[in-house]
């Protein structure tokens, strides 16, 4: 009798530390590889994704997305013309194509740290992602709702497709077939014939949407939706603290082509615009605005959708730096995450 | 005993004032001034743009890469310039996806000495067996087939139909002028064949004190027309990818170009005028207040002998409307001899081309100028008009005392 308690504690012990392991290993994934955050402040966040590090790479000067246009109108009556800022990168092999907020590709490489221009391209990046086949990066455009396609080999613009009104993400299904572009504004998810690069119909999803990932299995498109402001009398109040609207990560079934899950975030605090799958596809790596004094790098469960950890990624550094935040009404905000899957920062 | 009528009222009350009449006839007149002229400027540019856009008949323009400022600034200008590429460029232009149609030509600037033919033209080379932007025009000359030996001159060249043009030594018969279409790319240039331009040239050592330097081997632009279904601007991007060496310009981003030239001098114009026509109502508002005190008594005694309060306010609408009326009238002219005498340095400070609006459209904004003028006095004069018909005949005669 005695040994049987024995055994049956014994294995009850060793269920428990299972437990425990699995949980632990939910609740902090080891991950190996380095991401790179676009921000408007004009550099890319590092982070050493085993560590969290954190290192920055300048690219441009500071900007904020309302200066300038968006979808064809002038939101800021003081900045008509685009300022800097970054909002995307494209990382192909150890070159950084980043797309900035006022239409400039810049190339980061690095090993050499060698910054580029390479020239004005569009008008206002949002997303900047690499395209099948991998001879191009196709930067979506939230001035004129165009996808600028750019030719890797001659760093230079190779084609224009107008799609809507202010583009943000873009995403293929596996076959290379059809596209998926998300507009901002339009609340949409165009889909699109990629040889005839004509429109083939929407997925409605609802406002404010930002970019889009296919997850490594390609059976689902992951569409940021932060739906973030709610117009109040004293002007636009990010949703969660109006405690009105929804930041939601709408997931859509790739082969039906509807939207099969929305995630709700708003609680959280959390305002995701780029996601990045790990290989496997366990785990999503969220760029979140959070609309205080910090943006952050949320990593979420992609099964579970737990946001299992969350590191500061501008807050961090800044602070260490005496900088304070003065665009975009002191919040730093952060939008397209690259990823180097298996290579740390040297 | 002489009626006395609103209108001969009127007349007499805006005689009695002169300085005050003249000066705000002539505040009127720099507002309507401003807006007409303002105005007139920009769809005369406009109207040249549509007319040489339609002229031009292609939807995008292949330059060479260095020569893209060269090329936009010839176009919306006029200032003659040569640039050349490879002629193979042609060939690699027609493979492009969306391409329907391409066609080349050659420019040549005539030589500037004044003995050797008419100088600074730019003389442009057309391929009439690929041609779809110089070939429709030949129907405005009786169908006549166009052989190398033919040249189509525009409206600022100096020739007319029936004589003979020489340059660089060879002798070209004037088949047609081209209508005035404001761009002097077009009207300051003279259309010849491919064939004739590269023949001219090589003989221009012989024949001529200057040589050209341009082989037939070498084009100038290549003009496309795209598909249906595609946009010009997406084939250009498409053209300045796939061949090396060149830049494609959508026609549509030329105009783009000159609205942007244009919308910094119409805010400009505007926002004086705007500050101008707020003046002027808030000065013709004052200036009637003052007019309603100073006739207390008068108004009283027009009451008093039966004038009615409708009469009264009337009365001084229809003396605001003569003042701000004729204000119009002068500003209008006033603008449009402004416009027409400096018509040539705006042109060429700006960069722009122009073409005088149809006459219906003048008329239209003739008008719209005057009615805008007048509608603003009489809104300025609403107040006092209104306070004047509301007065007490004794109680405005005692006051006017």
């Amino acid at each position: 009798m005695k040994k049987l308690m024995m055994l049956c504690i014994a294995f009850a012990a060793v269920a428990l530390m299972g437990t425990a392991m699995v949980a632990a290993a939910d609740d902090a994934p080891l991950l190996k590889g380095t991401a790179y955050v676009a921000g408007h402040g004009g550099h890319l966040a590092v982070i050493n994704l085993s560590t969290w590090d954190l290192d920055r790479i300048p690219i441009t000067h500071a900007g904020s997305e309302t200066e300038g246009v968006i979808a064809g109108l002038h939101l800021d009556a003081a900045h008509k013309k685009p300022g800097g800022g970054t909002h995307g990168a494209a990382l192909i092999g150890r070159d950084l194509f980043v797309g900035l907020l006022d239409g400039r590709i810049k190339k980061y490489n690095l090993d050499t740290q060698k910054l580029t221009d390479l020239g004005q391209v569009g008008e206002k990046f949002c997303g900047a992602i690499p395209g099948p086949g991998g001879k191009n990066i196709y930067y979506e455009d939230m001035a004129d709702g165009d996808v600028y396609q750019f030719n890797i080999k001659k760093e230079k613009k190779a084609d224009v497709i107008p799609v809507g009104k202010a583009v943000c993400g873009i995403a293929w299904t596996k076959d290379g077939k059809t596209a998926f572009v998300s507009d901002m504004v339009q609340g949409k998810v165009f889909i699109l014939n990629w040889k005839t690069k004509k429109k083939i119909g929407a997925i409605p999803v609802g406002t404010f949407i930002h970019q889009i990932r296919m997850n490594p299995a390609h059976t689902e498109l992951w569409v940021s939706a932060p739906n973030e402001f709610v117009v109040t009398a004293k002007g636009p109040v990010p949703s969660s603290v109006a405690g009105k609207g929804k930041s939601q990560i709408v997931i859509i079934d790739v082969n039906k082509r509807k939207v099969k899950d929305r995630i709700d975030l708003t609680d959280d605090q959390l305002f995701p615009h780029d996601f990045a799958f790990t290989p496997d596809g366990k785990y999503v790596l969220l760029s979140c605005r959070t609309y205080s004094d910090d943006s952050i790098l949320a990593v979420m469960n992609a099964k579970t959708h737990k946001i299992v950890k969350e590191v500061s990624i501008c807050k961090r550094c800044h602070e260490q730096a005496g900088v304070k935040i003065k665009i975009d009404n002191g919040s730093p905000l952060l939008c397209g995450i690259a990823v180097d899957w298996g290579k740390n920062p040297e | 005993m002489k009626k006395l009528g609103l209108t001969h009222l009127a007349v007499r009350n805006i005689r009695r004032k002169l300085f005050r009449t003249v000066s705000i006839i002539l505040s009127v007149a720099a507002v309507s001034g401003t807006l007409f002229s303002a105005t007139l400027v920009i769809y005369s540019v406009r109207r040249s743009i549509a007319v040489g856009a339609g002229r031009l008949g292609a939807d995008v323009l292949v330059v060479p890469a260095q020569d893209e400022s060269k090329a936009k600034d010839a176009l919306i200008s006029g200032r003659p310039s040569e640039y050349y590429m490879p002629s193979k460029v042609l060939d690699e232009v027609r493979q492009v996806e969306g391409v329907e149609k391409a066609t080349p030509q050659v420019f040549i600037k005539s030589s500037p000495l004044s003995c050797c033919g008419v100088s600074n033209v730019l003389l442009i080379g057309f391929d009439p067996s690929t041609d779809f932007s110089v070939t429709p025009w030949l129907t405005d000359f009786s169908g006549k087939n166009f052989n190398d030996n033919d040249i189509i001159a525009g409206d600022e060249v100096p020739t007319m139909t029936g004589r003979t043009l020489k340059f660089y030594g060879q002798e070209f018969n004037v088949v047609g002028t081209l209508a005035r279409t404001g761009m002097r790319y077009l009207d300051n240039s003279a259309f010849i064949t491919l064939n004739a331009a590269y023949k001219m040239a090589e003989q221009s050592g012989t024949k001529a004190l200057k040589k050209v330097n341009v082989t037939p081997d070498e084009i100038s632009t290549v003009l496309v027309k795209v598909q249906d279904g595609y946009a010009p601007q997406r084939v250009a991007v498409k053209i300045s990818f796939a061949v090396d060496g060149v830049k494609a310009i959508a026609s549509s981003d030329v105009i783009s170009t000159v609205k942007d030239q244009l919308s910094k001098l119409f805010t400009y114009l505007l926002t004086v005028g705007g500050i101008v026509w707020v003046m002027a109502l808030l000065l013709i508002g004052v200036v009637f207040s003052m007019i309603v005190n100073e006739r207390q008594r008068e108004i009283g005694l027009l009451r008093a002998m039966g004038a009615t309060k409708g009469f009264m306010f009337r009365l001084l609408i229809t003396e605001a409307a003569m003042l701000t009326s004729a204000g119009g009238v002068l500003g209008v002219a006033g603008g449009g001899i402004v416009v027409y005498s400096f018509k040539n340095l705006l042109v060429k400070e700006l960069s722009v081309p122009y073409l005088w609006p149809s006459p219906g459209l003048i008329i239209a904004l003739l008008v719209g100028c005057i009615v805008v003028s007048t509608i603003t006095g009489i809104a300025a004069a609403l107040y006092p008009a209104s306070i004047s018909a509301r007065m007490e005949p004794y109680e405005a005669i005692r006051k006017g005392e």
